[in-house]
């Protein structure tokens, strides 16, 4: 398999590329792989994919270092957190400026995202963790808007864990109190059974299912069981369900008994955060107050009182189980002595059968000292043995792997790529399973990835707010003056905001299909889902806005800059440092935008409006209406 | 530290200079006429109100007989848990008197609506009283669809056990809301393409306006709902029409406007390598055309009320659908529309009670959105002379447990649907509204749930659907058929909630 994939790579390369001694001989399985990419377009095409978009510093990085060298050491740097900073910076706002009210911050987190994309070092990863965040889906459109420092975290998680384990994502994720208010595990409780007239009787309160659904049906598994290449496995021409209700019903038993963490006083800056646990060790699982009580926020007393989004670390630690509200498959009452319930309610039947039996040991608020560890092992490990059965289910590698290679490369993967990448999600080559790093390399670096003539359908739209963020990126844009690019509300143009989706069905769901051609091919295309004939406009509009931030008109020939105070801007010296002549201009920025591939058609109308209409303006005009007039055109509009 | 400087405040700067003096000069010749088509006369619209994340609807509409043991309000109070309070935070049930009786004239005993459906004066830049639920129910206006999901066929619960066919993927959000909008319950058949108002569209022969402006329209982004063959809707925000900034509206003219302009609409019109490519430049093209061919219509008097709509999201889209009820009813001659607007929010596993007053927090809040934008739109139809017609109605992904999780409920099946509008034969509930039991199993009833009152439906997506197609036009059984194809498994294909 192997060396017919490199035969492959071999003859086009050679073809195109007689020159150049960019393959290798030996890979894994005695294939060629390809080496280095042999022009900055081709290097551009790559960094498309792998990054928020190409720079001149990325694309000189790996064309010295080559795809796979680029890749390994994209791998191993160190994560640009975002929580920290964040933190650092709230906590200095409520002091030095006017206190707000928590939701009022969230911009901060916005911006701070935005300008991490255009900096950091840990490009790839930050890319592969914004993929995620459109998978392991949480959002502060609602409850969550006045958390950002709690949503930092929360997108830590992913950034940490981006090539990390996905048994260890899932399971951070499944813990956090973002997840856990977002799906509503947090406090969710057991089904409490008392004696009613000598009977044994369940109150009708049950378990919450939210999470228990949604991390099967959108973060693992999904809903029907599939091959490896992510085709349906039929049985009598119909799909098999993943689950049942009943399983629905008993992974909701599951996740019970989680909430808030205590771990007593905290400072943050210079601010202390009071919190009384009074409890020490595992008497804190047993706190009937602690369940129910939410770390403090730092609250200003002006005009009433005002709540910052300053939290106590607490509020964004993972969550921990207090037994007593858990399912451990016994009774809440000292009536019957805390008996096993009686069958089925003693056990939970979760995904593949696997069967969790009762707790051995009761667990109440009086639990004696001795025993309380084991009710606190039993919470955990009923919920970690969901994680593992999640995380070993066939059905994990093509449904991941399928979305990743969406989100970072082509919405129509063929059944062969997605197999492929699959195989690495099953097994890295050294036993791992769930080797995210091995996977996203996988999907980079595989030959339908890297194919220089793609099927059309091959590739995918540009998710609108990246086409934001490749235009800045293109051309070293910088915050103004407050150190800020000031986009705190994208999706009101872009209908996207980082962890900020509508729903837990993100922005788009992978399986949208636009009407009519798209549909009818059986292609899916996510991102159509999001382009209107109003948002068309809104992008357009917003580009334009940032585009020209600084930049002045002299009549129709100036060009005057100055930094605007209001928005981040592109920097005059990089319009400066362009070609001057209309044909090498459009050719830099369809090498710096377009990674080359602008078709011959588009290039010659470009370079008619210069010749023509815009002949006696200055190079920033002709530069700034170009950058513009691509980033909103078709051909930009799609990656490939 | 200052922020930011919103650039839409920038774009209504120039909005106002554009529509103060060149509008005339800038767009095009307007669509008055409609494509010539065979259709009967007379204007009407649907206007699909989806309710997201599934509305606790018993919770709506709820049987309110008497509070003594052994009736209806106490089967359903005891169900869910009790009546909510801070001693019983857990429980689900409103209380016998803060539910606003009802008198459905077809049924037995009273119901109450949620406290949340009151009149109420809608303050917004001016202020306005309107009907709220209650009061369109008590004058006929509106009328509930009790207990009704999607269905293959009616199922009883010993048939649901046996394996009998039932709809793939119950209980899962974005797959039941799909099929609520498909009206059929097989998602991968070719039918499947298309969504009910748009296979409606296509059997109605309901007419593109002349601008290119669809007779299926948006207010909340992409839906199957409205997509039919050769029937694409169109989609715009309660910010009404969008023209491209800089290009025409609010361009420098010391920028070129009109080149730019002009290779714009050259590089829309070239050919694309693939499809994603070819669509993206279909929606701008398509964009481009219609919005400068309504923009002037719609911000002039045309396209403009005087009823005051509370400031809510829900409101602000029904607002824009009833200034386009307005333009295209009253000035464009469109004949037939169909609306898709959406509200979320409705997911509520948590906090359904949030404390306070139950009529306007936790699930009160949304229901007091819905009751309110609504209203206005009710009398914003009065103000266009339309209320005749057209006709509002819910849709939802599906119902939600009757037992409680501590303070929200879960996914379930069937649940009640509203409908309102001046043909509507209000003051009644249509279908069969369940006792409201667990593990309710009487075939003789028609009472089927499972073990924390999910209950089976008893009434089809289809036949709601067909009821209201009917009405649009739609009249023979057989295209009917054609448009849902699991009507005939129903023996009513006509609820009987539509005046002829």
């Amino acid at each position: 398999m192997r060396s017919l994939i490199g035969l492959g790579l071999l003859i086009w390369h050679a073809v195109a590329h007689a020159q150049v001694p960019d393959l290798i001989f030996g890979g894994p399985g005695g294939g060629f792989e390809v080496l280095a990419p042999v022009s900055d377009a081709e290097a551009a095409r790559f960094l498309t994919r792998a990054t928020f978009g190409p720079t001149p510093a990325n694309i000189a990085a790996l064309r010295s270092l080559g795809y796979a060298a680029w890749i390994d050491q994209q791998l191993t740097r160190a994560p640009s957190l975002q929580r920290p900073r964040l933190e650092a910076q709230i906590a200095d706002l409520v002091i030095n400026d006017e206190p707000r009210f928590g939701p009022s911050y969230r911009r901060y987190r916005i911006d701070q995202w935005f300008r991490d994309q255009l900096t950091a070092g840990d490009e790839l990863r930050q890319k592969v963790a914004y993929a995620l965040s459109q998978i392991l889906v949480v959002s502060d459109i609602a409850t969550l808007d006045s958390e950002p420092i709690s949503i930092a975290e929360y997108n830590d998680v992913l950034i940490r864990n981006a090539f990390g384990r996905y048994r260890t994502l899932i399971g951070e994720v499944t813990r956090t109190p973002v997840m856990g208010i977002y799906l509503s595990t947090m406090r969710n409780s057991k089904t409490d059974w008392s004696v009613v007239n000598n009977v044994l009787t369940p109150s009708v309160v049950a378990p919450d299912e939210n999470y228990a659904r949604e991390i099967m049906q959108l973060f693992s598994i999904g809903l029907i069981e599939r091959n490896l290449d992510f085709s349906p496995i039929l049985m009598g021409n119909q799909p098999i369900p993943t689950y049942t209700p009943d399983t629905i019903t008993n992974t909701a038993r599951v996740f019970t008994g989680l909430a808030f963490r205590c771990t007593g006083n905290a400072t943050v800056g210079t601010i202390t955060l009071n919190r009384n646990c009074n409890c020490t060790g595992a008497d804190c699982n047993f706190s009937t107050t602690l369940f129910s009580q939410t770390p403090p926020k730092y609250r200003v007393d002006v005009n009433g009182g005002v709540i910052t989004a300053l939290t106590h670390p607490d509020r964004y630690a993972p969550m921990v189980c207090y037994p007593r509200y858990a399912d451990t498959g016994r009774s809440a009452t000292s009536a019957n002595n805390y008996a096993v319930l009686p069958a089925p309610f003693n056990r939970k039947q979760i995904i593949g059968g696997i069967m969790i039996e009762p707790s051995t040991v009761a667990c109440h608020n009086a639990t004696p000292t001795a025993e309380r560890q084991a009710c606190i092992n039993y919470c955990d490990n009923q919920i970690d043995t969901v994680l593992n059965a999640l995380s070993g289910h066939p059905n994990v590698a093509p449904f991941i792997a399928r979305q990743l290679i969406q989100r970072l490369v082509t919405s129509n993967p063929t059944p062969g790529y997605i197999r492929r990448v699959a195989q690495v999600f099953e097994n890295d080559g050294s036993g791992v399973r769930g080797n995210l790093g091995a996977v996203v390399k996988a999907l980079l670096l595989d030959q339908e990835a890297m194919s220089p003539t793609p099927a059309p359908e091959f590739g995918k739209l540009r998710e609108p707010m990246l086409r934001l963020i490749a235009v800045w990126r293109a051309f070293g844009a910088v915050p103004n003056s407050e150190g800020l690019l000031d986009i705190d509300e994208p999706e009101d143009d872009y209908l996207q905001r980082p962890l900020g989706a509508p729903s837990v069905f993100n922005f788009y769901e992978p399986d949208y299909a636009y009407p009519g051609e798209i549909q009818t091919a059986g292609l899916v295309s996510p991102e159509l889902q999001i382009t209107s004939e109003s948002s068309v406009v809104s992008v357009s509009d917003d580009l334009y806005f940032r585009i020209f931030a600084g930049y002045s008109f002299s009549g129709s020939s100036t060009t005057n800059f100055s930094p605007p105070n209001d928005r981040g801007y592109i920097p005059v010296a990089q319009l400066d440092a362009l070609p001057a002549a209309n044909a090498a201009l459009v050719e830099a920025l369809n090498q710096r935008l377009m990674y080359g591939a602008m078709s011959s058609t588009m290039k010659s109308k470009l370079i008619a409006f210069l010749d023509g209409p815009l002949a006696a303006t200055d190079k920033r005009r002709k530069a700034l209406n170009l950058i513009h007039l691509i980033a909103i055109s078709p051909e930009f509009a799609v990656q490939r | 530290m200052r922020i930011q400087q919103d650039r839409r405040r920038f774009v209504n700067l120039l909005c106002g200079t554009f529509a103060a003096g060149s509008a005339a000069t800038l767009v095009p010749q307007l669509g008055l006429i409609p494509r010539a088509m065979a259709q009967s006369t007379g204007y009407r619209a649907l206007v699909c109100v989806y309710l997201a994340g599934a509305n606790d609807s018993f919770n709506l509409l709820v049987p309110r007989d008497s509070e003594s043991a052994g009736s209806r309000y106490d089967t359903y109070r005891s169900t869910r848990g009790g009546v909510n309070s801070s001693s019983n935070s857990s429980g689900l049930a409103l209380a016998f008197n803060s539910l606003l009786p009802v008198a459905p004239a077809n049924q037995p005993i009273g119901f109450g609506l949620h406290p949340a459906c009151a009149d109420f004066t809608a303050s917004n830049g001016g202020t306005q009283a309107h009907s709220g639920l209650k009061t369109l129910f008590d004058t006929g206006k509106l009328a509930f669809v009790a207990n009704v999901g999607p269905l293959i066929n009616r199922i009883t619960r010993d048939q649901y056990e046996a394996g009998a066919p039932r709809p793939a993927q119950l209980f899962s959000h974005n797959d039941q809301e799909l099929l609520w909008q498909l009206g059929l319950t097989d998602a991968t058949s070719s039918l499947a393409r298309y969504g009910w108002g748009g296979r409606l569209a296509r059997a109605g022969n309901f007419s593109t306006l002349s601008s290119g402006l669809s007779s299926n329209i948006s207010l909340a982004g992409s839906a199957r709902f409205l997509v039919g063959d050769g029937v694409m809707p169109y989609q715009l925000t309660t910010r009404g029409i969008d023209l491209l900034d800089q290009y025409s509206q609010g361009a420098s003219s010391s920028n070129f406007p009109t080149a730019r302009r002009a290779l714009l609409n050259d590089l829309l019109d070239d050919a694309q390598a693939g499809p994603y490519g070819r669509e993206y430049a279909a929606i701008f093209r398509r964009s481009l055309s219609v919005g400068e061919s309504l923009f002037a219509q719609l911000e002039a008097s045309t396209g403009q009320l005087s009823t005051i709509f509370p400031n809510n999201d829900l409101a602000n889209q029904l607002k824009m659908v009833a200034r386009l009820i307005k333009l295209g009813r009253n000035s464009l001659g469109a004949q037939r529309q169909v609306y898709f607007v959406r509200m979320g929010g409705f997911d509520l596993h948590d906090g359904m009670f949030t404390g306070g007053n139950v009529a306007t927090t936790g699930h009160g809040a949304l229901l007091t959105q819905l009751n309110q934008a609504l209203g206005a739109f009710w009398t914003a139809m009065g103000e266009v002379g339309a209320q005749n017609d057209v006709t509002a109605f819910t849709m939802s992904d599906f119902g939600r447990t009757l037992t409680g999780n501590g303070n929200g409920s879960d996914h379930a099946w069937g649940g009640n649907q509203l409908v309102l509008g001046g043909q509507v034969n209000g003051n009644r509930i249509y279908g069969t509204y369940p006792q409201l039991r667990v593990n309710a199993n009487n075939n003789a009833e028609s009472e089927w749930s499972f073990s924390r009152g999910q209950y089976i439906p008893t009434t089809a997506v289809d036949q709601m659907a067909a009821t209201l197609s009917k009405w649009m036009g739609v009249t023979s059984n057989a295209n009917l058929d054609a448009i849902f194809p699991n009507l005939p498994n129903f023996g009513t294909r006509d609820l009987g909630f539509m005046q002829a």
